[in-house]
């Protein structure tokens, strides 16, 4: 291994590490319009740390620095959800790491570049803002202040150092076949962990004076809080120019890195070994086979499977009604005999969880049009596409609208109207958003088939009109939560007339032998299409089709 | 009688591009035809057409008496096709793979799953049932798809190189089962590049080049029309060698 070697590693997994983040965007046009814009970003972000830094500059107090610190844990957490999805994918679930170990370098460096190119891309958001920041709030004031990205690129290699470990803990666990869709739900939560209690405090606070609440914080810090020259202050130091706080934040954080990622590497040979399939099977005894389902039944359960099995479907079915918790702080309230729920409050609940459902019953259908990893089987069977789309959409829609379910019973059990109207709502949105997706949403291209897509692209007519159909649905919630059901039936029945409208025939997985398309509505709905089509082109600009 | 499979002209364009040009050939129920040619040269797009999932923009295609245009449902419950890279599920086991591709040919349940197990214990799968597909080898992925293949008990099975990836004793065991649905009465297309494989499988050799095919029958009768002696290899060469250009 020399220099060149090393070079040329680096260089690898910083490239792999671009073109990962800049996902699909491939053409040079397009990149340079996502790289503008999030440069533009960032310089007006920077912009405004900059201003607020210098602000800062000399009158660093324990209040202050509680500040900056409680900042710090916010944006730990995100570095650490981020790492640790990183790390999984990068040891665990890239298929190059056999190919890499049969080469002669040593797996300390393999894993040591690779952690360190993890450690800057997990950062990276953060780096951009902390370098414009610091450079415009050395030139506005403190020169020091340009030390702050070495600070953030400390925190990164930090939260990098952390998750290694928890990855190391969950694939032993979990093994390798489980540990990705695992850390995935892990990270999510850690993600929105801070977000989630400071949503349970503002709602459990509804009605007091919360000012004077975040007041009495302050000044029970000024009270507690160790002077600013306390070692308990140095990493909020270390991101407020000074720098022998970052000089030590930085040996720490280095030290962390370093070490998790040597104790890593010991075992690296024996996860490299497992991360390839060795030892990824089943094991304990074999269970006796049962018996076949028929028809219908059987392929409800492969999509169902499939599904279940998919990393991405549960933290995409979770995360949303995750969020949702939240919500019931008021009904507990209620419980505990603490006044009446508010009707805006309930029609807000009702008509959010009718949204959430759509969204996560859009996203199921579409991974299960995306993981039909074997399309050709279905087209060459004798089975009719309408059955398997079918199959596709009730499989799609029972997580979904099962989990919405669970959330509006406790929301009609104190707010009858309301779980109602967001039951139906609901019930109406998520099966025509589910029906439109199935019928437009086939995937055109290979691209559209890559692992972590959640939906295949749809014409822009159709997704517009799909909204529309949608949004009919959600008013409807919104009005019968106020018990104005027979004005909620006007937007209802628009929702299932453009519903009806925007239904053509299966196009999903379409044998070319097959596709001949008859329309089943008439020239009534072929005009509206027709409309709908026109709008789409009038927004979107025509495109040249991709080929397959 | 009928032939098990009989194509008249079939021609397939992509733009202006003929992928398959006025091809013509015929297999006979207990026949096994090989299709054979370089890389490109029409044999997958060929195999496509007769399995329903591409139409040809002329000509006409009957398996066992059966339009494959004009009615593809039945004829694709005579049909089965194994691609070259197996069409898997790679979060399914074996048996759940077998259980959907067993409903979509509509089979009996009760039925199916008992060939289902006598398929992945003569596949040497039966062990590895609860296993997902996306920890086989090269070779087990290709037990599996083959098992899919033949639950449905086709009476036309097409195979595009079906021996990749497998090693001797499942190449034999493969061999023996393809045999044995010839001496049942059905008909099989195989693709290959070993060209081993088609002069001691195969009744036919039809070869293919630039989507029109060049010659076909026994061994023999391909030497004749190639005016060479040597080996199966030898004449393939020959036939699929660029025209040279004339004087």
């Amino acid at each position: 291994m020399n220099a060149r070697h090393l070079w040329l590693f680096a260089r690898h997994e910083a490239r792999l590490a671009l073109r990962s983040m800049l996902g699909r965007v491939n053409k040079p046009l397009a990149r340079f319009v996502l790289l503008a814009f999030l440069g533009l970003l960032a310089i007006g972000l920077s912009l405004l740390a900059a201003f607020g830094l210098k602000a800062i500059n000399g009158s660093l107090s324990p209040v202050v620095l509680a500040g900056i610190s409680a900042g710090l844990i916010l944006l730990s957490t995100l570095m650490l959800a981020q790492a640790l999805l990183n790390a999984v994918e990068s040891v665990f679930v890239r298929a190059d790491l056999d190919f890499l170990m049969g080469a002669p370098i040593s797996p300390a460096i393999v894993l040591g570049v690779r952690m360190l190119v993890l450690a800057l891309n997990t950062s990276l958001f953060w780096l951009i803002i902390a370098t414009g920041a610091g450079i415009g709030a050395g030139v506005l004031g403190d020169w020091r202040w340009l030390g702050l990205p070495f600070a953030v690129l400390g925190l990164g290699m930090a939260m990098v150092g952390l998750a290694l470990p928890i990855a190391d803990v969950l694939f032993r666990v979990f093994g390798a076949r489980r540990v990705r869709p695992i850390a995935q739900g892990i990270s999510g939560v850690i993600g929105v962990s801070i977000g989630l209690g400071f949503q349970f405090w503002n709602i459990s606070r509804i009605g007091a004076d919360r000012s004077a609440d975040i007041l009495q914080v302050f000044k029970t810090v000024g009270r507690v809080a160790p002077p600013i020259d306390s070692w308990v202050w140095i990493p909020a130091r270390a991101f407020s120019a000074d720098w022998k706080a970052l000089s030590l934040w930085l040996l720490v954080t280095s030290f962390l890195f370093v070490w998790q990622v040597l104790r890593f590497s010991r075992r690296f040979l024996a996860r490299v070994a497992a991360a390839a399939g060795q030892s990824s099977g089943r094991k304990g005894p074999i269970k006796p086979a049962g018996p076949f389902r028929s028809g219908r039944a059987a392929l409800i359960a492969k999509e169902l499977r499939l599904l279940v099995r998919n990393p991405i479907a549960v933290p995409s079915l979770l995360l949303p009604f995750l969020s949702l918790a939240p919500l019931t702080i008021p009904l507990l309230g209620l419980v505990r005999g603490q006044g009446t729920l508010p009707v805006a409050l309930t029609s807000l609940a009702a008509s959010l969880i009718a949204w959430i459902a759509l969204s996560t019953s859009r996203a199921m259908v579409g991974l299960t049009l995306l993981v039909e990893e074997a399309p050709d089987l279905a087209l060459a069977a004798p089975a009719a596409n309408r059955g398997l789309q079918r199959a596709k959409l009730i499989a799609a829609l029972t997580p979904a609208v099962g989990l919405a379910s669970l959330v509006i019973m406790p929301l009609a059990f104190f707010a009858l109207q309301a779980g109602l109207a967001s039951l139906l709502g609901m019930l109406g949105a998520s099966l025509c958003t589910g029906l439109v997706a199935i019928r437009h949403g086939r995937p055109r291209t290979k691209k559209e088939l890559r692992p972590g897509r959640t939906m295949p692209r749809m014409p822009l007519g159709i997704t517009v009109g799909g909204g529309l159909a949608t949004s009919g649905f959600l008013v409807a919630v919104g009005l019968g939560s106020n018990s104005l059901w027979p004005v909620a039936v006007i937007p209802a029945l628009i929702g299932v007339g453009l519903t009806l409208v925007l239904l053509d025939e299966p196009v999903q997985i379409e044998p070319e032998i097959l596709a001949t398309p008859k329309p089943r509505f008439g020239k009534a709905k072929a005009a509206l299409s027709a409309v709908f089509a026109r709008v789409g082109q009038r927004i979107a600009k025509p495109k040249t089709p991709e080929k397959g | 009688m009928n032939d098990a499979l009989r194509l008249d002209g079939v021609t397939k364009r992509y733009g202006d591009k003929i992928a398959v040009d006025a091809i013509s050939f015929s297999v006979q129920p207990g026949e096994m035809y090989a299709l054979l040619g370089p890389n490109g040269a029409g044999k997958t797009t060929t195999l496509r057409m007769i399995c329903g999932l591409l139409r040809p923009d002329a000509g006409q295609i009957r398996a066992f008496g059966v339009d494959v245009i004009n009615d593809p449902m039945a004829a694709k419950r005579l049909i089965a096709w194994a691609p070259d890279e197996p069409q898997l599920y790679d979060r399914l086991n074996p048996m759940e793979y077998l259980e959907f591709v067993a409903a979509l040919w509509d089979c009996e349940p009760k039925a199916a799953r008992a060939l289902a197990q006598e398929l992945l214990e003569r596949l040497g799968l039966w062990e590895n049932r609860q296993q997902r597909c996306e920890s086989f080898s090269r070779g087990m992925k290709q037990k599996t798809a083959l098992a899919g293949a033949l639950i449905h008990d086709p009476k036309l099975l097409l195979l595009d190189e079906p021996l990749t990836g497998l090693d001797a004793a499942a190449a034999r065991l493969v061999k023996d089962m393809l045999a044995e649905r010839l001496q049942a009465g059905g008909a099989i297309i195989l693709t290959t590049h070993i060209l081993d494989v088609a002069e001691r499988m195969a009744d036919r050799i039809g070869i293919i080049r630039s989507g029109a095919l060049r010659a076909e029958g026994n061994l023999a009768q391909l030497r004749a029309v190639a005016g060479e002696s040597g080996s199966l290899e030898d004449v393939f060469l020959r036939l699929v060698a660029p025209d040279e250009p004339t004087p």
